[in-house]
């Protein structure tokens, strides 16, 4: 039964591209993995070591040494928030600038990714000051604030994109059978542009989850994040590698999981029938 | 009666409450960096809770960026700290800014200090550190310096006496470069290169800067000095262009490198042999020299943010740290822990853990501090810069210092 | 088509209407618009204010005019920042840019299934936090323990600079962010290949064009505007690299990777020259808005008819 199917040398290329990606990819996020169930003596080894007795104590380390779990709490609560946030403001943005004929729309449009183009460095002693002045230091609304307005740029300006490849029939059709201009938004474009949505939402997420510059600085001990406690393994002073190794293991996986889980929205869009118009 | 009876009553249920465990709607915030020695102290910052009540909320964060989180918040009047770890390099601008309490007058106070705690004691190098304009503004907490760790082994089976002088320590690190290792030196662009060449200046009878307090980088003995750092580097352990202090104790630790230079506060993991191959193999001695042994002093003293609302109370945690008996607690559970506290430097219990304090000693009785200056921080950048070139690409010694002359010279 | 043109005339002119769509429009801009003057233009005053004065924090400021900006010019160390920069931002992007549009090309080309599965591995370093990217990469090209070093020892290849060399340090700064953000290309490319209908792909295959001939005829150009974001997004954001860099060699050996970001930071907080640290930033901001201004423009045109 079986067939016997010729093959391409273009297909083997394919998959050979393909394979040294994945091992490029994978082996240095494996290794992390694998260094934080190794005590010290096996990390320091002249040629890497797969077999060695596995430990657990650098996750008790990571969980006794620092607070942990309220770093985790913290980032996600700053993560989803700052996200859902950018989702919504930025969606509405990228509505207003391109299906309204506004005069304004290029300028504001490129007046949004200026903000972008600012490092970041200098934007932090005078929000620091901002962020103090309004009560907010300290609070998990700080960074939160900051991250929605850092992703902010992306996510209008790659929306922008997503919403001009449709074409405005499409919610003209749906104001006819008496839809509002808001209701057509919510009820036929969006559909339309959940993958760069879900793009947006996976890239957003991921930004708020790992940025420690504004995590540290606008925070206070209750409310830092986990690139905060990262880093207090990590630091100068001495780098505690199986700590440090167990800790990034425990911050990549929610974000790789999610990643998994949302990846498919940005293949699989439900664009295909409706561009046609 | 019935009156004072109720009185007397009462008072004794107070007297009672106090005795048990202590009450105070005191929180105390403490910033320092992350790492080994945070993680002991937060022991003894436990401890003082239950003796005092008082709250302590301890903000130990990534080193690299606790200077801008202190400056933020005190150039900005937060008052989210009261107790914060200052080396002596930041003490300068911070008194310039106006950021720190003087503390002259609560050192004084007993009730603050508490009955024995011998202000005296404390050495008399590091109240001059933390002094500005004659004014203390930090109270001394501990000291470490480079100091060479060799193993002994190696050497006995090589031959080769203890490097003392430039030239014993250039042919040990050919040897072993020679036989497939070489000496791990913190020659990463950083800090720790500009600290050795300190030494190394201290140790030829000179400094970076001539009599009248001219920055002068270009007489022969600071240009030997950089040419000794070049030749050294050829026989560096591979990796050590990229390393900093903590990358080479783990070359040591990890029986890597068969010498090195790195810092005191790192030594207690050498030592541990739940941590370390080479426990009990080590020597230790001073940076080897041109002329005679010398160290540099640096160190870390608690200071009290002007913008704090508890000073009093902050000072009471401070005095508390800097007292004998919990100095001696840090360096039972921290060997490489060295206090300012004279009446610890023989004790007993101390020393038998801790072999290198006689060339820790020895080097501190030679200690220069790196420039205070405000504009010291822009110098040693631009130094530390000029070295890294001067290791890794092989530049030359003097035109590397002509340069960095030329560019900070007018600042001093 | 038509029909649906002419149904919807009357629906545009009637009274008032446009003035209510416009507000509207404002309305939903406004807190986006809010965020980003709140957090980043209002900053961006104080850094532009502040670049004009010798500026160290807690100290009284002293104008200075132009002198941080020309200071910026006559300093070897800043415009070795700036070199460093353009190079790294060239490498990192063309590398990202090709890989990654050629990844996502190559996935959408095998069965979803297998497609998504390997999609969402592909994806996984950007997810990573830049602290962690560089630890792991630091202990990769530990010339002592590193896997890097062990491949090429055991291949033969001795004497790699990796980290410690001025000449290869850079480069190996630009794989790790190849590495680290690639991923976001291919995320991004992939959503935006998911909007080419499937016809245009079955037209070309009639035509009887090859793999390479439908890439240049039919994906790339029907990819512009995806490409365009991604170049701006990706190229600015590499333009100020910060993360990776502080975390793998602090700029050096012997400065040979000191970015802009990495000189303005040093300047404003280790040597607290806030008013030069200032004045980086903003020569930043300049040096991006000349390179990248120019795919700027156009950016908010109108939708498809």
């Amino acid at each position: 039964m079986r067939a016997t199917r010729k093959v391409r040398p273009a297909s083997v290329v394919k998959w050979i591209i393909l394979v040294v990606f994945l091992i490029w990819t994978v082996v240095p996020i494996a290794l992390v993995v694998i260094n934080s169930f190794k005590v010290p003596k096996d990390i320091f080894t002249k040629a890497p070591t797969l077999i060695f007795q596995p430990t657990i104590q650098n996750y008790v380390n990571a969980f006794t040494k620092s607070d942990f779990g309220s770093y985790f709490l913290n980032s996600t609560i700053v993560a989803l928030s700052s996200t859902v946030i950018v989702i919504l403001i930025g969606t509405f943005a990228a509505y207003g600038l391109t299906s309204f004929q506004l005069r304004a729309a290029n300028g504001i449009a490129n007046g949004f990714l200026v903000g972008k183009l600012v490092p970041v460095i200098a934007l932090l002693l005078p929000l620091f000051v901002i962020i103090n002045a309004i009560g907010l230091r300290g609070t998990l609304a700080g960074p939160a604030i900051a991250h929605v307005a850092l992703n902010l740029p992306f996510a209008v300006w790659l929306l922008m994109g997503f919403i001009r490849d449709v074409p405005q029939e499409l919610e003209q059709a749906a104001m006819i059978d008496g839809c509002t201009k808001m209701q057509a938004f919510w009820r036929v474009l969006l559909p339309v542009i959940l993958p760069g949505v879900a793009a947006v939402f996976i890239l957003s997420m991921q930004y708020s989850w790992n940025e420690l510059l504004f995590s540290l600085q606008l925070t206070t001990i209750g409310t830092y994040t986990l690139p905060v406690g990262i880093a207090s393994f990590v630091g100068a002073v001495s780098v505690d590698w199986g700590t440090s190794s167990a800790a990034a293991t425990l911050t990549m996986a929610p974000m790789i999981v999610l990643g998994f889980f949302v990846q498919k929205y940005l293949a699989e869009g439900t664009t295909g029938g409706a561009v046609k118009g | 009666m019935a009156l004072t009876g109720l009185t007397a009553c009462s008072t004794g249920g107070s007297t009672d409450n106090s005795s048990g465990p202590p009450q105070s709607n005191v929180t105390l915030t403490v910033s320092r960096w992350s790492g080994p020695q945070a993680d002991e102290q937060k022991v003894l910052l436990d401890q003082y809770t239950k003796e005092t009540g008082v709250k302590i909320q301890f903000d130990a964060i990534d080193y690299a960026q606790l200077q801008q989180k202190q400056t933020l918040n005190m150039s900005t009047k937060t008052g989210g700290y009261d107790l914060i770890y200052v080396p002596e390099g930041w003490v300068g601008s911070y008194v310039k800014s106006g950021y720190l309490t003087k503390l002259d007058d609560m050192v004084k106070d007993a009730t603050l200090t508490g009955a024995n705690w011998d202000y005296a004691d404390i050495q008399q190098s590091g109240i001059d550190t933390y002094t500005v304009d004659g004014s203390l503004y930090g109270l001394p907490y501990f000291v470490q310096t480079p100091l060479l760790v060799y193993d002994k082994d190696a050497l006995k089976t090589a031959g080769l006496a203890v490097p003392k002088t430039w030239a014993d320590i250039l042919k040990a690190a050919k040897y072993f470069k020679d036989q497939g290792t070489g000496i791990a030196l913190p020659f990463r662009q950083g800090t720790a290169i500009g600290n050795l060449m300190a030494v190394l200046l201290a140790g030829d009878s000179t400094s970076f800067f001539d009599k009248s307090g001219k920055l002068d980088l270009t007489n022969s003995k600071v240009v030997d000095t950089v040419q000794f750092i070049q030749d050294l580097s050829k026989y560096g352990l591979e990796g050590s262009n990229g390393w900093h202090w903590d990358e080479v104790n783990k070359a040591l630790q990890f029986a890597q490198a068969p010498m090195g230079f790195t810092t005191s506060g790192l030594f207690s993991a050498l030592e541990d042999p739940s941590a370390s191959q080479v426990a009990g193999k080590l020597g230790y001695a001073p940076i080897p020299y041109a002329d005679k042994a010398a160290g540099l002093i640096q160190s870390w003293s608690w200071a009290i943010p002007a913008d704090s609302k508890n000073q009093q109370e902050a000072f009471k945690l401070g005095a508390w740290l800097t007292s004998k008996e919990q100095q001696k607690a840090m360096a039972t559970v921290d060997p490489g822990f060295i206090s300012f506290r004279q009446s610890l430097a023989d004790d007993k219990a101390l020393v038998a853990n801790a072999p290198w304090l006689p060339a820790i000693k020895e080097a501190l009785s030679n200690g220069v501090t790196l420039p205070l200056q405000p504009a010291a921080t822009e110098f040693m950048t631009a130094l530390d810069a000029g070295l890294s070139g001067v290791v890794t690409n092989g530049d030359d010694p003097k035109t590397m210092l002509q340069t960095v002359q030329a560019s900070e010279g007018s600042k001093f | 088509m038509s029909t649906t043109t002419a149904r919807l005339a009357p629906l545009r002119s009637r009274p008032g209407y446009a003035k209510r769509e416009l507000r509207l429009a404002y309305f939903l801009i406004l807190p986006a618009a809010l965020a980003i003057f709140l957090v980043m233009i209002l900053p961006l005053g104080f850094a532009i204010y502040a670049s004009f004065f010798q500026y160290s924090l807690g100290q009284p400021m002293v104008f200075v005019f132009f002198d941080n900006y020309i200071a910026f010019f006559k300093d070897a160390t800043a415009l070795r920042s700036l070199l460093n920069t353009i190079i790294f931002t060239v490498l990192s992007l063309s590398l990202c840019i090709s890989i990654g549009v050629g990844m996502s090309v190559l996935l959408k080309s095998l069965s979803p299934r297998v497609g998504n599965v390997l999609r969402a591995i592909f994806a996984m370093p950007i997810l990573i936090s830049p602290i962690i990217a560089s630890l792991i990469w630091r202990y990769m090209y530990d010339p002592t323990y590193g896997l890097i070093y062990f491949v090429l020892n055991s291949i033969g290849l001795h004497g790699f600079g990796g980290l410690t060399a001025s000449s290869t340090a850079l480069i190996c700064i630009v794989i790790t962010d190849v590495w680290h953000a690639t991923p976001f290309i291919i995320l991004v490319a992939s959503a935006g290949l998911t909007v080419i209908p499937e016809e245009l792909y079955e037209a070309a295959r009639i035509d009887g064009a090859g793999a390479a001939r439908t890439l240049f005829n039919v994906t790339l150009p029907l990819l512009t505007k995806t490409l365009v974001i991604l170049i701006l997004i990706r190229g600015t954001d590499a333009f100020r690299v910060f993360d990776l860099i502080y975390g793998l060699t602090g700029g050096g050996p012997a400065n040979s990777t000191t970015s802009l970001s990495i000189f303005a930071y040093q300047q404003a907080y280790e040597n607290n020259q806030m008013g030069y640290g200032m004045a980086v930033a903003v020569l930043t901001l300049i040096a991006l808005i000349l390179l990248f201004g120019p795919l700027m423009r156009n950016s908010a045109r109108g939708r498809a008819e």
